[in-house]
């Protein structure tokens, strides 16, 4: 029966060379999975930057256009109560109250009765009198 | 015989129809009516007015409506329109003048 003499320094060795081999190999492959995972980590966030960006400027372009909008109806209103206070301005120089024309007129009419009444009294008045 | 109360009362009521007449179509509230009335007659009251007014109501020419809150609104009927358009004849009972146009 033959036997295999193994020394123990060169198998320490070689232990110690497979070992530290594959522990290279193992911080390697870990290194180029962690740099590949930072790599997609960050592509993620700057499309998400991006995105955050750009919705930031629809808002702002939002924002502004209802702050005009605003501010368009303020002055449409300013104006309509310009035009208001216009017309009323305008409204006693321009027009007569309704009650003030009915009372006039009627009591011109009156008047106008009253005077022709008078007339025709002269009238009788002086008819007798001849 | 003169008798002022009544010349007073068919007068006021001629005055009625063409205050009313004037406030077509309308129609007016007592109040005015009763202005214009004071500046013919400087004391002529509500009640009397009131009065005048019912019996206007009574001979279909004058249309009341008197309000829940006290005030009385009146406008002219057809019939109290032809009286102060001098299109009808004018029944005793109000002083309308003869047509002098």
């Amino acid at each position: 029966m033959s036997s295999v003499t193994i020394e123990f320094w060169p198998l320490l060795t070689s232990i110690a060379g497979v070992l530290i081999t594959f522990l290279a190999f193992a911080f390697a492959f870990g290194k180029i999975l962690l740099s590949q995972t930072d790599r997609r980590l960050e592509t993620r966030f700057k499309s998400m930057e991006e995105i955050r960006v750009e919705a930031a400027k629809n808002w702002e372009e939002k924002f502004r256009d209802v702050l005009s909008q605003a501010r368009q109806e303020a002055k449409g209103w300013q104006d309509i109560e310009r035009e208001f206070l216009k017309f009323r301005a305008a409204l006693p120089l321009e027009y007569v109250r309704r009650e003030d024309y009915v009372r006039n007129q009627t009591i011109i009419e009156a008047k106008l009765d009253a005077l022709v009444l008078e007339i025709k009294n002269l009238q009788l008045k002086g008819l007798r009198e001849c | 015989m003169l008798d002022p109360a009544k010349t007073r009362r068919e007068t006021i009521r001629w005055y009625i129809l063409l205050t009313l007449n004037n406030a077509r179509p309308i129609g007016a509230y007592e109040e005015l009516v009763l202005a214009t009335i004071q500046g013919i007659h400087p004391d002529a009251t509500a009640l009397e007015l009131r009065r005048e007014l019912d019996y206007l109501e009574d001979r279909k020419l004058v249309d009341l409506k008197k309000e829940p809150c006290g005030r009385w609104f009146a406008g002219l009927t057809r019939l109290g329109v032809d009286i102060a358009e001098y299109t009808l004849d004018c029944e005793p009972g109000i002083a309308r003048p003869v047509k002098y146009w």
